[in-house]
C-alpha cells in the first residue's frame, strides 16, 4: 500500500508500487501524513474517530478486499492533516491481507522517507495498549526499526491503573526514545498532545532515539538509556526496514527473541516485576474481565448466553425492524406518492413521467429508506458486540462450528443473521479480520433462506402440499444449510483452495462499557454509506425494470401506459423469452419467469408479480386465494408435463438459490467489488438452474 | 504437557511451540517464547484454553492449544 506525494498536492493511496493502471484515490496534502498502527483493539480506531470526526471515509485497497478508513485531521493551527487507519496487526510479518496492507504501507512510508528525507512529513503514530505494554511493545520496536519516524500514543491507562500496573509516560517516553501522549479517546483526551508531539518529531525526526537493538541485534540483556534527551539530535536509526519483510520465518524468529528481549528491558525499566506485567501476579490479581470469563467462556452458561445474543441478534433484524420497514414504506406509497403525483397532475406532466417518478423513481428511493432502520439496527449490534469486548468470545465459542465451513468462529454472526435478510449479513461481516474470510463468508450468505423467501415457500407449499406445507418449509431450511456447507466446500476446493484455516489463537479484549456517545455517529457514517454507494445501485435497477414494464411491444399502447397487460409491455416480452430456459426444470412458463425477474428486484414480489401476471389482486400474506391457486396449478401442470408438486419443489429451489435481492447485490458490490459480485450472481443463477433441473428431471424418474 | 490437558487455573511455563519456524513465529509474535514467559490457565470450553499471558488473554482451539507445550510452574522439566 502506497502513500506517495503525486506533486500537485495530493497524495494516493494504492496497493503496491503506484504507477499506469494502479487503481488509487487522491486525498487532499497539506503537508503531514499519518499512518496509524497498532494491535487489534488497543483503541486506534476510537482515536482516529476522535481526530477525524466525520471527516472519513472507507478506501478499498486496490487489488484486494481490503478496505481502510481515511480521514483529515483539521489541526488547531488549521493545517489539514491526512491519517490512515490502517488494519490491526500484531506484527509486521503479516498472515493476513489485512496484515499485509499494514505491513506493505509501514514499508511504503519508509522507502518514501528514505528517498525524500526530512522533506517526507510522513509519521506514524503506534498505539500502545497499557494494559498489554509487552505484546504491544513488539510492534512498535517493528515500526521503529522500519525508518518511519514514531510518537507513541498510550492507550488504556485507565484501566492500567485500576489493575494497579500504570504506566508512567515519561519514563517510557525515555526507555522508547520517542515521545508517548497518553490518550482517551473514548473521553476526547489526547488529541492536543498528540498534535504537539507529532510536530515536534515532524520538525526533528532525527531526535528519535535510536533502539539499542540497532547497534547489537543478538544482545538480549541490552541496556536501555533512561537518561537521554529525545530531542537530542543524534544520527537517524539505520533505515533496516528493509530487512523486516525480507528475511526468512527462523532469522525472524530469532529476531522476535531479540526483540522480546529488548521488550523485557523495557518492562524492567518502567515496571519492575513486583508491580506486575508477568502471569505470576497476573494471576494473583482476576480483573473484572478475568471473572465474567470464568462464567461466559464455561459451556454451561457460555452457550445459553451465546444463543441468546444471536437470537436477540436476529430478532432485532427481523422482528423489531419488520414494523419499522412497513411503516416507511407506506410513507413512501402513501403521503409521499400522493403529494408528488398531486403536483405533477398539477404541472399536467404526462402519464409515462408520472409513472416513471412513481413508479420508477420514487419506488426505488423508498427501497433505499426502508432498508436505513434495519441497517441501523444491524450497525448498532455490531459496534455494541465488539466494542463490548464479547464479539471475540463469540468467535471462541463457534470454532468448532464454522470449521466444517473452514471459517472463522466470528462467520457465524454473519451467516445466522442472513436467515433472516442476506443485507445486513453481508454487513457484519465486517467483524471477521481476516479479508479472504470476509469474502467467502460474503459469498456464501446469499444461500442463507431470508424471510422474504419464507413468502415463496408458504405459497407454494399451501398449493401443491396441502398438509405438508410445514414440513416442506422445514425442508427448503435445510436445503438451504445443504447449500452453504456444498458451496463453502466447492469454494475451498477452488477459488479458495489458498486459504488456510489456522486453528483459532485469538486475543480476548477486556470486557468494557460501549461507547454510547460514539454510538450514534459511528452508525449514521456507516448508514449514509450504505446509502449512498448501495442506492446508486438500487436506484438504477428499478428504474431499469420500471422501463421494461413501461415500454409497449404491441402496438397498441403508449409508453408508461399504466393499464398496459404486463404481457404487452417489454417485460412481458422479456419474460417470454426467457421461460423456455426454464423448461427442462419444469416451469417454462412466461408467468414464472416474469416473477423471477422481479424476485430479482425484492423475492417478496415474486408472489405478487404472479397475481398480476394473472391480472388479479396479490394475495392476502399467509393466503393461498382459490383463483391464484388453481392458475399456478394449470401453468405448473401445464409446463411440467404432468408433475406440478415436483416443478413447485424445483422452482422453490430456484428461488433459494439464485441472485439474492439487488439491494443483497448492491451490498455485496460495495463490500467486494463489482467484478467479484457479478461472478457471484452469475455463478448462482447458474447453480440455481442446475439443481432445479437436476431435481426434476431426476424426480420425474421416480415419479 | 500441552496447553490443551493442562489443569484449569494453574500457572505455566511455556516450554516450546510445536510447528514451522512460521507457526512458531507466529506463536511469538503474540508472546509465546519458550522459557520466557509464565501464563495462567484461566477457564476451558472442551480442550480449548484460555490464558491470561501478563495482562492479556489469548484463546486457543484445541488444534493450536495442543503445540504449545508447558510444565507446570515451579516444577521440573521431565
Amino acid at each position: 500500500m502506497t502513500c506517495h506525494d503525486t506533486g500537485d498536492g495530493s497524495v494516493q493511496v494504492g496497493a503496491g508500487a503506484a504507477g499506469a493502471g494502479a487503481a488509487t484515490a487522491t486525498l487532499p496534502l497539506t503537508g503531514r501524513q499519518i499512518i496509524l498502527v497498532g494491535r487489534p483493539n488497543v483503541g486506534k480506531s476510537t482515536l482516529f474517530n476522535l481526530l477525524t470526526g466525520s471527516h472519513q471515509k472507507t478506501m478499498n485497497v486496490p487489488r484486494t478486499t481490503v478496505s481502510v478508513e481515511v480521514g483529515t485531521w483539521a489541526l488547531a493551527t488549521g493545517e489539514r492533516v491526512s491519517i490512515t487507519d490502517l488494519p490491526g496487526t500484531y506484527s509486521l510479518n503479516p498472515t493476513s491481507p489485512d496484515e499485509e496492507v499494514t505491513a506493505h504501507a509501514v514499508d511504503d512510508c519508509a522507502r518514501e522517507i528514505a528517498a525524500a528525507g526530512a522533506d517526507s512529513h510522513r509519521l506514524a503514530v503506534v498505539v500502545l495498549d497499557a494494559t498489554a505494554l509487552g505484546s504491544s511493545l513488539y510492534l512498535y520496536a517493528q515500526t521503529r526499526l522500519s525508518g518511519v519516524p514514531v510518537v507513541v500514543a498510550l492507550s488504556m491507562n485507565d484501566m492500567a491503573a485500576a489493575s494497579g500496573t500504570s504506566v508512567d509516560p515519561e519514563r517510557l517516553a525515555r526507555a522508547l526514545g520517542a515521545p508517548v501522549v497518553p490518550i482517551n479517546p473514548r473521553l476526547g483526551r489526547g488529541a492536543a498532545e498528540l498534535e504537539a508531539a507529532l510536530d515536534r518529531v515532524d520538525r526533528a525526526p532525527s531526535g528519535l532515539i535510536p533502539l539499542p537493538i540497532f547497534d547489537d541485534p543478538a544482545a538480549t540483556s541490552s541496556t536501555v538509556n533512561p537518561g537521554a534527551d529525545p530531542a537530542a539530535g543524534v544520527s537517524p536509526p539505520e533505515a533496516s526496514h528493509s530487512g523486516v519483510s525480507r528475511l526468512e520465518a527462523d532469522e525472524e524468529l530469532e529476531r522476535a527473541h531479540r526483540l522480546f528481549g529488548w521488550v523485557r528491558e523495557v518492562l524492567e525499566h518502567i515496571q519492575p516485576a513486583d508491580e506486575g506485567q508477568d502471569g505470576s501476579s497476573a494471576k494473583g490479581r482476576a480483573t473484572p474481565s478475568d471473572r465474567l470469563d470464568r462464567f461466559l467462556l464455561r459451556p454451561l452458561y457460555g452457550i445459553p448466553v451465546f444463543l441468546a445474543v444471536l437470537w436477540a441478534t436476529f430478532q432485532l433484524t427481523t422482528t423489531i425492524s419488520g414494523p419499522i420497514q412497513d411503516w416507511l414504506e407506506g410513507l413512501v406509497t402513501g403521503p409521499l406518492t400522493s403529494g408528488v403525483s398531486g403536483l405533477l397532475e398539477l404541472a399536467s406532466a404526462p402519464r409515462w413521467l408520472m409513472s416513471l417518478t412513481v413508479d420508477g423513481l420514487i419506488a426505488g428511493v423508498g427501497t433505499v429508506v426502508s432498508f436505513l432502520p434495519l441497517m441501523a439496527i444491524i450497525f448498532t449490534m455490531i459496534f455494541l458486540l465488539e466494542d463490548s469486548g464479547y464479539l471475540a468470545r463469540v468467535a471462541v465459542m463457534a470454532d468448532r462450528a464454522m470449521q466444517s465451513l473452514g471459517l472463522d468462529g466470528r462467520a457465524v454472526l454473519p451467516l445466522v443473521i442472513g436467515f433472516g435478510c442476506n443485507i445486513p449479513a453481508l454487513t457484519a461481516t465486517k467483524t471477521i479480520p481476516d479479508a479472504r474470510q470476509r469474502l467467502l463468508t460474503g459469498l456464501l450468505i446469499p444461500y442463507s433462506s431470508c424471510t422474504a423467501r419464507l413468502v415463496i415457500y408458504l405459497l407454494l407449499a399451501s398449493v401443491f402440499f396441502p398438509g405438508h406445507a410445514g414440513t416442506v418449509v422445514f425442508a427448503m431450511y435445510i436445503v438451504s444449510a445443504l447449500v452453504i456447507l456444498g458451496v463453502a466446500y466447492a469454494l475451498r476446493k477452488t477459488a479458495f483452495h489458498s486459504l488456510v484455516r489456522e486453528p483459532l489463537v485469538i486475543v480476548l479484549p477486556a470486557y468494557q462499557t460501549p461507547r454510547f456517545g460514539s454510538l450514534g455517529r459511528a452508525v449514521a457514517l456507516r448508514c449514509s454509506g450504505f446509502a449512498r454507494r448501495a442506492g446508486v445501485v438500487i436506484l438504477a435497477l428499478s428504474m431499469g425494470v420500471w422501463t421494461l414494464m413501461a415500454i409497449p411491444v404491441d402496438g397498441e399502447h403508449a409508453i408508461g401506459d399504466m393499464d398496459m397487460p404486463v404481457q404487452s409491455s417489454l417485460f412481458g416480452a422479456a419474460s417470454s423469452a426467457i421461460a423456455p430456459i426454464f423448461e427442462p426444470a419444469g416451469f417454462g412458463d412466461w408467468h414464472i419467469s416474469a416473477s423471477l425477474i422481479t424476485g430479482f428486484v425484492a423475492k417478496e414480489a415474486v408472489v405478487g408479480t404472479l397475481a398480476t401476471t394473472y391480472g388479479m389482486d396479490e394475495p392476502a400474506e399467509g393466503a393461498a386465494p382459490r383463483d391464484l391457486s388453481e392458475q399456478l396449478h394449470a401453468t405448473f401442470d401445464a409446463s411440467s408435463g404432468g408433475y406440478p408438486a415436483l416443478a413447485a419443489a424445483a422452482f422453490m429451489v430456484f428461488c433459494l438459490v439464485y441472485t439474492p435481492c439487488m439491494v443483497t447485490v448492491a451490498e455485496q458490490k460495495r463490500l467486494f467489488g463489482a467484478k467479484i459480485t457479478a461472478g457471484s450472481v452469475g455463478g448462482s443463477i447458474l447453480l440455481a438452474w442446475l439443481l432445479a433441473v437436476g431435481i426434476f428431471q431426476i424426480g420425474r424418474l421416480f415419479l | 504437557m500441552n496447553l490443551s490437558n493442562c489443569p484449569l487455573d494453574s500457572t505455566v511455563t511455556v516450554l516450546y511451540v510445536e510447528g514451522t519456524p512460521a507457526q512458531q513465529l507466529r506463536y511469538a509474535e503474540m508472546g509465546l517464547l519458550p522459557g520466557s514467559t509464565a501464563a495462567a490457565i484461566l477457564s476451558g470450553f472442551g480442550r480449548r484454553r484460555v490464558i491470561k499471558l501478563g495482562a492479556e488473554r489469548i484463546a486457543f482451539a484445541p488444534e493450536a492449544a495442543s503445540k504449545v507445550h508447558v510444565q507446570l510452574a515451579g516444577s521440573a522439566r521431565r
